[in-house]
Formats: C-alpha cells, structure tokens, sequence
C-alpha cells in the first residue's frame, strides 16, 4: 500500500529535524503542564558532590548503575535471544508438545520481535494503525475544544486562540478522513516547529507527535482513497526510531526539569508507588529524606531505557508493551481524564506491539556475532556482546547525567 | 499512487510554521527580538503588574462608575482607574441613544495585592447597588486564591467542599474556570486554595459562586503571588 521509497525520501527530513532538535540548545523551561510543587525539592540531590564517584549523588549514582545494568543485560539477551529460545523451544517445549508448545513458540517469537502468525494477532495490527493515524484527530480536537495547541497542557493565547482552534480542527477533520495524508504530515511538523517559539523544552515534550507525521508524510496523496492498514517495514523503521528518540529525549528533560515531574507527582501522589520506579530506587519506603528526587531520576532514567531500546529496536514488543501498559495506568489510574491525550502514544506502541515489520538498528553487530558464533570462536563472540552491552550501557546513561549535574536548575 | 517528494513536504512544512508564527504575531505584535527573548521562552519569566478588571453588565455613565469609584474607595489596595463613558447628565436625556451593551470593564489599580480582599470588592459593590459578572485577576505567572471559610466544622465539610469542587472539572469544557489548575482543601486553617494555571487570568467571582453553590460563603479571598515552581505553603505531607 505504501511505497518504501517514499520513507527513504521522508528519512531526510527526518534526520533533518532530528539535527534541528538536537542543535536548537536555548534555554527555556517547560510551561504549561501542571508542575505545582507542593513543597520543594531538595536541590542538592540534583548538583554535584564532588567527593563521589563522577560527583553524583551516591542514590543517582546507584540509580543509574541499576539502569545501566538492565540495559546491558537487555543487550546481552538480546544477542543471545535466537540461542536461548532455540535452548527453550527445543528441550522445554518440544517435549512438552501439544498447544503449549504452539503458544510457547508465538510467545517467544512476540518477546523476540520476530513474525507472529495468527488471524487475532493480525487483525490487532490492523486496528492498531487505524487507530494510531486517527487518534490524532481525536487529541486535536480535545485541544481545540480545551483552547489548547496539540496537547491540552499547551493553553493558547487568546488573542489568537480562535484562529488556532479553527486550524486544528482543519487538521483534525483531514486525519479522521485520511484526507491529504502528506499535508497533515507536513502540517504536524511545522507546529511542532511553530512550538519552539514557547522554548525547546515545549518542543521537545512533544517530539512523541513526530511518530505519526512520519507515517503520513510517507503516505500517498490519494490516501482517502485507500484503507491503510498496515505499515511497511521502513515505515516502522522510522516510527521506531522517532517514537523511541522522543522517549529518550522526555526522559532526560525529566532528570533536566526536576521540578515539573516533581510537581506532576506532588499532584498525583500514587505515581510514586509506581512499582517499576521503586526497582530502580531501590525501594526506599516514605520516610526516605530523597524519596521524591530519587524517583525523578529513576522515572527519567526509565524512560531513557525504554526509548533508546525502543530507538534501536532491541526488544521493541516488551518495552513498548511496558510503556503502553504505564501510559495506560497513568491515564486510567493515576491521572484520569486530564491525560485522555494519552490514547495516541498508546496507539503508537500498540503499532509496534502488533507489528511483524520489526527490525534492528543493531543488526549489522549482530551479524558480526553470528559469523563469530559460526566459526565457533566463542571468545570473539563473548567480546562483541559483552563489549557492545558494557559500552552501550555507560554511553546512554553516565556522560549526560554527569553533564546535566554542572546545570543550576534550581531557578527553573 | 502519488507521493510526496522531500522538496514538497519541506516547502509545506516551512510555510505551515511561517503562517503560525505570523498568525501569532499579527495577533500579538512583538519586536522581533522579544518574540525569541528568553522571557517569552520562560527563563527567568518575570511577574508582569497585577491587574484586576471588573466586568459590570450594567455600567451605563460616569454616575455608574462614580457609584463604584465611592464604593471601593475605602478598599485597602486597590483604585478605580477611571474612564471615558457617556455623562450622567447625557445618558440621563431622552434623546440619548440606547447603548448596544450597557456592560462595561472596570480597571482596578493594584497598590499592594496583598492586602486586596475579593470579598470585600463583592460586599461593597453590592452595598452600593450593582454587582460584578467577573473579577479577573491577571499578571503575576504564577498564582493562587485562598479563599478563607468560617465554617468547616468537621472532615466530612471539608471532604464536601473537596467533592464539591470537582464540578469544575467538568466546566472546563463548557468554558469555565479554564484558569484553574488545582484546588487544595485545607480543614485546620478553613482555607480552599485555587491555584491557577501558569499565566492565566483567573476569574475570581466563578471561585466564590462555586463555593456558594456548595453551600459555604467564603469570608475572604486574598492572591498569593507564588515564585517559578514556587512552593506551595499548606500541602506539605
């Protein structure tokens, strides 16, 4: 249905904007969402300590080695997942037999990102993009009817409110008649642009939009003549890559912006309870004096995870199935109706989670572990994995929360 | 099957952005270094004067406004700004044409906000025979209303009062209290705290027809400036 040149074409821009966000370094401080602090936060936890280790917080610091830890061994298993599951399915499984071994199988193929045949998983997929390239519709309308830009934590101005009302609502009505695909891509970009003038922290909360503007912009132009249902693997390439970066962008502006995620939670107390979070706290129970900043920078930092592993396709379905999940409670249970917005994200890792177009940004490495592991050289094999899960682990975690620690955010 | 080529989608993309940052400053006329200028962009954002305007449905002529202008005047920080209406003598003819709308704005100057009473404002202009649709409250970026209450004799008041509230969470969509970002109830001190949202004009009289409409008579309502991420006094845990 769609043509995989189109999203080589589309990749340029991509990359263009990806430059443009990475580059547009102002300083500015995210305004709009609810971030009332209701006491504030022990700023010291957040600067440097110079007698520890990289001069973090020895809590940060623990923190962050627990991430680096599981992204590590994601890696690890990741490269050993074909082992592993060929390990499982042929001297658990195949004893076993029967419709166990028939589940066990798609289960290990859902958990390993590979093809899983089924008419319900199949028709999941299908009504996962429907959704996904609709559901933008539904938000722009929320918004519009909250006099909100995008998202309903953006208030518009009202000198001009109506004007941008009546745009979104344009907008809206091309989505939700699949109308002009490219348009609407096109269209979607330029507004996030447009938000870089309220600062490129407002900018940067919304990159999660991208995702969708990438499918529509490699859309065809009669798209309202067709019934898209799929999306091709490049397509999904670009989805993942623009989902997981702006995931792993929103989890260091959590760590940046301490005060507003603090605020959020000072709102909405139980998302502190959140059982993921406290994992990587370490458990800390209420009395402890760095409770709410150890959980800023374990929320962050999970959200980094899950993004980059999301952004270079190493186990896709369980972190976007983790995320939809937590997006889910968020907006279900911790923050209601305020966070219906929520629907378009979950669409969008519904996308991936249903997907049989997966694919790897690390494929070229694991290539070179095959060839190790075919010419039966072990040593070479335990290199390339341990060293690409050691070096990935420190490169996404250490050097920006040793950087981000030289920052005084206390004014922010 | 047509697709778009990388060319169209940048043009679109580019001219898109252009027409919302025209769109924005044709409605809000910037200097251009201002439209980028870090305060626009939040750094450092700085509280702009507080404003309070009274919207009248009836403030026909300068009798009506020197009605108001008798009636604030003992109010402790505040001073009606005054204003060009038709004369009392004029609207008092015959001959005077019918206005389109006998509603009008009334600017209050602001000497110190903290002393500013809204409750006090309500008393004196019903005292004086007239009533304000609205009081809003604008300026400062950061902000909340405490709205003080003689009686909350027990949790379950304070718990009503909570319950009560929530109504506004519905009204937002039919156009009410967009200002409002969350509302502490806080039994001990009998206070309700409305925080409104980051620079947001608050409507000052739809806090007090809330509460009514509940069942409580707020006896004061005093504005809090808060700083950026300011701290907010009576929820510690």
């Amino acid at each position: 249905m769609l043509r995989a040149h189109a999203a080589r074409r589309v990749s340029g821009l991509t990359t263009f904007l990806l430059f443009l966000f990475a580059s547009g370094v102002v300083y500015a401080h995210e305004r709009f969402v609810k971030h009332n602090l209701r006491y504030p936060l022990h700023l010291e936890f957040f600067g440097r300590w110079p007698d520890k280790p990289l001069g973090l917080h020895p809590d940060m610091m623990l923190i962050a080695l627990r991430v680096a830890g599981i992204l590590g061994a994601f890696f690890a298993i990741w490269f050993l997942r074909r082992t592993l599951t060929e390990i499982v399915e042929r001297s658990l499984l195949r004893r076993i037999g029967g419709s166990i071994q028939h589940w066990g199988h798609k289960l290990a193929c859902f958990l390993t990102d590979r093809p899983v045949r089924g008419k319900l998983f199949h028709a999941l997929g299908e009504w996962a993009v429907i959704l996904f390239l609709r559901s933008p519709g539904l938000v722009l309308m929320y918004s519009a009817t909250n006099d909100s830009l995008v998202m309903p934590s953006y208030p518009l101005d009202p000198a001009s409110a109506s004007i941008f009302k009546f745009a979104q609502v344009g907008l809206a009505i091309l989505i939700l008649t699949q109308t002009w695909l490219p348009l609407c891509g096109a269209m979607i970009v330029g507004t996030w642009l447009y938000l870089f003038r309220w600062g490129w922290m407002v900018a940067v909360d919304a990159v999660p939009v991208l995702t969708v503007a990438v499918v529509y912009c490699t859309s065809p132009w009669q798209s309202h003549k067709l019934a898209i249902t799929k999306i091709n693997a490049q397509q999904m390439r670009l989805l993942r890559l623009v989902l997981g970066f702006g995931f792993l962008a929103l989890g260091w502006l959590k760590v940046y912006n301490h005060n507003l995620v603090a605020g959020v939670a000072d709102n909405a107390p139980s998302v502190l309870n959140d059982p993921m979070v406290a994992m990587l706290t370490g458990g800390h129970d209420v009395t402890y004096f760095y409770r709410r900043e150890a959980w800023v920078v374990a929320f962050g930092l999970a959200e980094v995870m899950s993004g980059f592993l999301v952004m270079i396709g190493v186990f896709s379905r369980v972190w976007t199935s983790i995320m939809a999940f937590m997006f889910t409670k968020l907006m279900l249970v911790d923050f209601g109706w305020d966070e219906i917005p929520h629907i378009y994200p979950i669409a969008a890792m519904l996308v991936v989670i249903f997907s049989n177009q997966l694919t790897s940004e690390v494929d070229p490495i694991e290539r070179m572990d095959e060839d190790a592991w075919r010419a039966g050289n072990t040593a070479k094999r335990v290199g390339i994995i341990g060293t690409t899960a050691v070096v990935s682990a420190i490169l996404i975690v250490f050097p920006l929360l040793y950087i981000i620690s030289f920052f005084d955010r206390s004014a922010m | 099957m047509t697709f778009a080529s990388t060319r169209t989608l940048v043009v679109i993309t580019i001219l898109w952005a252009i027409a919302l940052f025209g769109i924005d400053y044709a409605k809000n006329p910037k200097a251009a270094e201002q439209l980028f200028s870090s305060k626009l962009m939040g750094v450092s954002a700085k509280d702009g004067k507080p404003v309070i305007k009274l919207w009248m449905n009836h403030m026909c002529c300068t009798g009506c406004l020197s009605d108001v202008t008798k009636a604030l005047e003992k109010i402790p920080g505040i001073k009606v700004r005054q204003k060009d209406l038709e004369s009392q003598e004029s609207a008092d003819m015959e001959a005077t044409n019918k206005p389109k709308d006998y509603g009008n704005e009334v600017d209050l100057e602001i000497t110190d906000l903290k002393t500013v009473d809204f409750m006090m404002i309500d008393h004196a202009l019903r005292d004086a025979g007239l009533t304000a649709d609205r009081m809003e409250l604008s300026g400062p970026r950061h902000f909340r209303l405490n709205a003080e209450l003689k009686h909350v004799c027990c949790s379950l008041c304070a718990t009503g009062v909570r319950e009560g509230l929530e109504i506004t969470r519905g009204l937002k969509s039919q156009g009410h209290f967009k200002w409002l970002d969350s509302f502490v109830v806080d039994k001990q001190k009998k206070l309700v705290t409305a925080h409104a949202r980051y620079d947001a004009t608050a409507d000052v009289n739809e806090l007090i027809i809330a509460l009514n409409h509940i069942g409580f008579q707020p006896t004061a309502v005093f504005a809090v400036v808060d700083a950026e991420g300011g701290v907010q006094p009576n929820s510690a845990p």
